[in-house]
């Protein structure tokens, strides 16, 4: 008898390690464990043994069943482990195949300029106001020191909807819409359209954007003016970007001054996009014309202001390298869809290391 | 503006090199917009501002250079060797319109020699970019270019009368031009006339009949300061833009005329042209005051964030040809020379002192103070949340442009006396394509739509948060708040002006999604946007937007609809925007392989019906039960009906109803169709018990048999 538990052991053993599924291994259990499985009729034979034998037979045939269980047991799990094994590779997947994106839709970079310059103005405690297109001449023109019937609106193109109303030139009559209603101190920035009379060619449309911007207080300086407008371009061009201020003339501001920054794309070493000067004309700025600052009921002795404005068309195109400003317009999706994957943190990134 | 580098070295000899002269310069605000040619041969090419018409000539930006690199400058040679009779005999010279003209002078050549001028002239004309004629005639226009006066040369035998009148143009009259064209005059317009007829449109351009000729004997040189304003109106009348005409046009000062004359006549002696008679004939009726400014080195440097001493802004004044006297207290008189009359307020002197000063040597300062409370506008924050959500739903967003035309409006079927209506348009357009304003974005979102069809860019789902423009009519009132931010009502003119709403347009024409290997993209079609406008109106606060069927002239007849909302209050509903797919006969004439869809909202509308401030909801504590109902209603009852019944009938147990399935066949009489919810009936309170659920449940299957007829399937 003990030699049959032996070799049923022995048996089991072969058994169990020479299964190689679970359904394989339940067999195993079952002709060994089962009701009529081999441990079990032994087990249940005892009666027939001698009674001295019993207890030392039943211990031994229940180490053998514990040993058997222990044995599928252990089996089981590598079974298990190896089937698991099996059905993942079966799910095996090329990781290179394309993932399936949700769709998403990319930004026009007018917006996103815009909203790069609201940040870094905000920033520098700027608030955004707005105003009408179609404008009244007199905010568009008069209100900013240009006489009506005067020579000097041929520095302008105007598309006229009446006598008393134009498409406005540019936003700074916001400036005046803005100050009007209100007592300084005011810092405020005006993005929107503008129009012009000139003909659609790479660099020109007769649709265009604007930021303009403008800070009034008591003793707002030139030098205000030129810090304010420096950060600007850091933030937006990068921080090594260098400015330059040139004197110029524009009606509503006095002393004026056009701001050039070093070229983004040559970084002063000259290309063809800065015609080989480095520098690149960016916007227009100044301190207000105490005629305007009269305007809005300002006393000019006691409060001053700066202002500028640049075309976000043109800071775009620099700042992504667009060619043609038509490309603004046209919203060719092959253009459009391209914006998702431009940002501006890349492009500062990028030419930093530049 | 042309000038060599030679020229300009005459009256500044001491100049540097070109390119630091172009530097330095275009750092004082006298822009080179660029140097061509080497060493002495180099021609600058200067962008001169509008205020500064004193630097159009080669002295103008001489007597600059020399102030800016402090210099000393040499004057054009104005001696005359006057000969012979006095010119007072020969001609006479009368303003009857001394408001357009302040000042006519002329002086008399006898002796004419017509002929070639000499070959230096001739070269500096050239490099100027001008053309050489005869002596005479390169005379004016040389010394146009040396001191910025225009001149004209008359042929003093063919000035009837031997007499020139100055006055406004005579009803009916006109003038050959020298470029051979006739030119109807208005009387608003200053002529030169002899004693007969207009011999020159003043300041613009002579008359062909007195033109100087081989045969020309004796020269009335013309040298006269004419009224900018009057010289542009006069030129922009007749389409006639001259060198002369613009000069006049930015302002120049009645001393010059005397310089352009001298001038002339010392050229036209020292090459032999002609002999000038003695004294002139100088007519000045509008002498002007000197101008004084007053100047306040602290005010200055107040204005500049500097310190920089008075006496170096005395010396950049004068440097300028300012006279600099000092006044009581700490403040100067500073006497305005006659060819700065750009310069009238002591901030255009802070201008003159910061740009010699160097506007690089100016400190770059922050504004001082805490900045001021930023106010936020709920519209644009809107729009900003507006487009975050439609990029999420996989549209792209477009910038177009605003002007559109009444043909575009008629391929999109908009009703036209409406757009003539409401439509501003532009007195002046730019081409047909460009003249009025959109009314839609729908005139735009097509625009885009059409021209990636044509590129073969069939898939397209795009969206643009922008303004329309619309005339405004009786009942808007002046300032009505959509769109007009900064209007303030009632104040003048406003009324004049269009109201500009912002409009959200959204345009879907084919996939949405990219199509990949694992999954097919179908074309988007109505339930799709109306997807995407019901994610937007969410998103931003507006909860039970409505949908009704309606017409819209551009949209498929059965397949459009107004979205509404409730109105704030009054009971009554708001139309907030529409949807629908394109009907088939726009998107033919709009050349759109596949169909499209496309919806407008109204910006303001959305934020008036935008729902308070949100609060979450606790998390349901009890279970809840779902069944499902499929019932069979008329084909035409909206299936928003049958919710509405549902939703009564359900005694407040019904937390969500969800349509899975719609359907009409075989199985579905004629003329129904077969709708399947899935009801969720929950309780706040407790745990529904079965028969509370089959109670509601039946109320629901009742109401729906009595209300609308329906059938219901179990």
């Amino acid at each position: 008898m003990r030699d049959d538990i032996e070799k049923i052991i022995s048996r089991a053993a072969a058994e169990v390690s020479a299964a190689s599924s679970l359904a394989e291994l339940d067999e195993v259990r079952v002709r060994y464990l089962g009701k009529k499985g081999k441990i079990t009729t032994a087990l249940r034979s005892l009666g027939t043994c001698p009674p001295e034998e019993r207890p030392v037979l039943g211990k031994l045939l229940n180490e053998a069943r514990e040993s058997v269980e222990a044995m599928l047991t252990r089996r089981r799990d590598e079974v298990a482990a190896l089937e698991r094994a099996k059905a993942l590779e079966a799910e095996r997947v090329d990781v290179t195949l394309p993932g399936t994106r949700p769709p998403v839709g990319a930004r026009h970079p007018i917006r996103m300029v815009y909203e790069e310059l609201e940040e870094i103005f905000g920033r520098m405690g700027f608030e955004v106001a707005e105003g009408p297109d179609v404008e009244l001449d007199y905010y568009n023109f008069e209100a900013l020191n240009v006489p009506k019937n005067h020579p000097s609106r041929d520095i302008q193109d105007t598309f006229y909807v009446s006598d008393e109303v134009v498409l406005r030139t540019h936003t700074t009559c916001v400036d005046v819409r803005v100050m009007k209603g209100r007592k300084p101190p005011i810092r405020a920035i005006i993005p929107g359209k503008v129009y012009r009379s000139d003909a659609s060619d790479p660099s020109h449309l007769p649709v265009f954007h604007q930021l303009d911007g403008f800070a009034v207080d008591e003793g707002i300086t030139f030098g205000d003016l030129k810090g304010t407008l420096a950060r600007f371009a850091r933030e937006f061009f990068g921080a090594g970007t260098k400015v330059r201020f040139r004197p110029s003339y524009f009606p509503f501001t006095e002393p004026s001054a056009e701001m050039d920054v070093s070229c983004v794309i040559c970084h002063g070493r000259g290309c063809r996009v800065c015609k080989n000067t480095g520098w690149l004309e960016i916007l227009g700025s100044g301190l207000f014309h105490p005629k305007v600052l009269e305007a809005v009921g300002y006393d000019p002795e006691k409060v001053s202001g700066l202002a500028f404005g640049m075309g976000a068309d043109r800071i775009a195109m620099l700042k992504y390298g667009i060619e043609d400003i038509r490309l603004l317009a046209e919203n060719d999706m092959r253009f459009n869809r391209q914006f998702l994957h431009i940002n501006p943190a890349h492009i500062l990134h990028t030419s930093r290391e530049g | 503006m042309l000038v060599p580098y030679e020229w300009l070295k005459e009256f500044v000899p001491g100049l540097p090199p070109a390119d630091e002269v172009a530097r330095v310069l275009t750092m004082a605000g006298v822009a080179v917009e660029a140097l061509t040619g080497e060493g002495e041969d180099a021609v600058f090419d200067f962008e001169i501002t509008h205020n500064r018409p004193d630097l159009l000539s080669v002295f103008g930006i001489a007597r600059e250079a020399a102030a800016v690199f402090s210099l000393p400058l040499r004057h054009p040679e104005l001696a005359v060797p006057e000969e012979g009779d006095a010119a007072e005999g020969m001609a006479s010279v009368e303003i009857a319109a001394p408001d357009l003209c302040r000042r006519y002078i002329a002086r008399i050549v006898t002796d004419v020699k017509i002929g070639p001028s000499p070959g230096w002239m001739q070269a500096r004309l050239a490099s100027s970019g001008v053309r050489s004629i005869n002596n005479i005639v390169d005379v004016t226009n040389y010394v146009m270019l040396e001191v910025g006066q225009p001149l004209h040369a008359f042929d003093l035998d063919l000035v009837g009368g031997r007499r020139i009148v100055v006055r406004r143009a005579a009803p009916g009259e006109s003038i050959t031009t020298i470029d051979g064209e006739e030119r109807r005059l208005s009387e608003d317009m200053l002529v030169i006339a002899d004693a007969d007829r207009p011999v020159a449109v003043a300041g613009v351009m002579g008359g062909l009949e007195t033109e100087v000729s081989e045969r020309t004997k004796a020269v009335l040189l013309e040298s006269a300061n004419f009224d900018g304003v009057s010289v542009w109106r006069t030129s922009r009348a007749l389409r006639m833009r001259t060198e002369a005409s613009s000069r006049f046009s930015r302002g120049l000062w009645p001393e010059n005329a005397r310089i352009g004359v001298d001038r002339a006549a010392a050229l036209i002696a020292a090459i032999g042209a002609g002999k000038i008679a003695r004294g002139m004939l100088d007519a000045y009726p509008g002498r002007e005051a000197p101008v004084y400014v007053t100047l306040r080195p602290r005010r200055v440097n107040h204005l500049l964030g500097t310190d920089i001493p008075a006496e170096e802004m005395k010396d950049i004044l004068m440097r300028l040809g300012f006279i600099v006297e000092p006044q009581d207290g700490d403040s100067y008189r500073v006497l305005v020379p006659d060819h700065r009359r750009d310069v009238s307020r002591e901030e255009d002197l802070v201008e003159e002192i910061a740009r010699l000063h160097g506007y690089d040597r100016i400190e770059p300062t922050l504004p001082k103070g805490a900045p001021p409370e930023v106010r936020l506008d709920p519209a644009r924050q809107l729009a900003l949340r507006a487009g975050e959500i439609l990029r999420a739903c996989g549209l792209s967003e477009v910038e177009t442009i605003t002007f559109t035309n009444l043909e575009a409006c008629r391929e999109l079927r908009l009703p036209e006396d409406e757009v003539e209506r409401r439509a501003v348009k532009i007195s002046n357009p730019l081409s047909s394509d460009y003249t009025m304003m959109r009314t839609t974005l729908l005139t735009s979102l097509l625009d885009v739509l059409k021209r990636n069809a044509a590129r073969r860019g069939d898939d397209v789902a795009i969206y643009e948060i922008a303004r329309v423009y619309l005339r405004r009519e009786r009942e808007d009132a002046p300032g009505s708040a959509r769109g007009d931010g900064l209007r303030s009502s009632g104040s003048a003119g406003e009324d004049l002006l269009p109201c500009e709403p912002t409009k959200i347009g959204l345009a879907v024409m084919g996939r949405i999604a990219e199509p990949s290997w694992e999954r097919r993209a179908a074309d988007a079609g109505f339930f799709d946007l109306k997807g995407i406008v019901e994610t937007l109106l969410e998103g931003l606060g507006v909860r039970g937007a409505r949908f009704v069927a309606a017409i819209h002239p551009s949209l498929h007849p059965g397949r459009t609809a107004r979205v509404v909302v409730a109105g704030d209050g009054d009971g009554s509903d708001a139309d907030i925007g529409f949807l629908g797919e394109l009907h088939p006969d726009v998107r033919e004439a709009f050349g759109l392989r596949k169909r499209a869809c496309v919806a407008e909202l109204d910006l303001a509308g959305i934020l008036a019906a935008r729902e308070p401030v949100r609060r979450v909801k606790p998390l349901a504590r009890f279970p809840a039960v779902t069944r499902d109902m499929a019932i069979v209603v008329r084909r035409d009852v909206p299936s928003s009906e049958v919710r509405d019944v549902m939703a009564a009938a359900g005694t407040g147990l019904v937390e969500d109803l969800r349509l899975f399935d719609v359907y009409e066949g075989p199985q579905v009489p004629e003329g129904h169709k077969s709708l399947a919810f899935s009801i969720t009936y929950r309780s706040p309170e407790r745990t529904l018990t079965d028969e509370e659920v089959e109670k509601a449940h039946r109320a629901i299957s009742t109401a729906l048999t009595e209300k609308l007829g329906a059938t219901v399937r179990e």
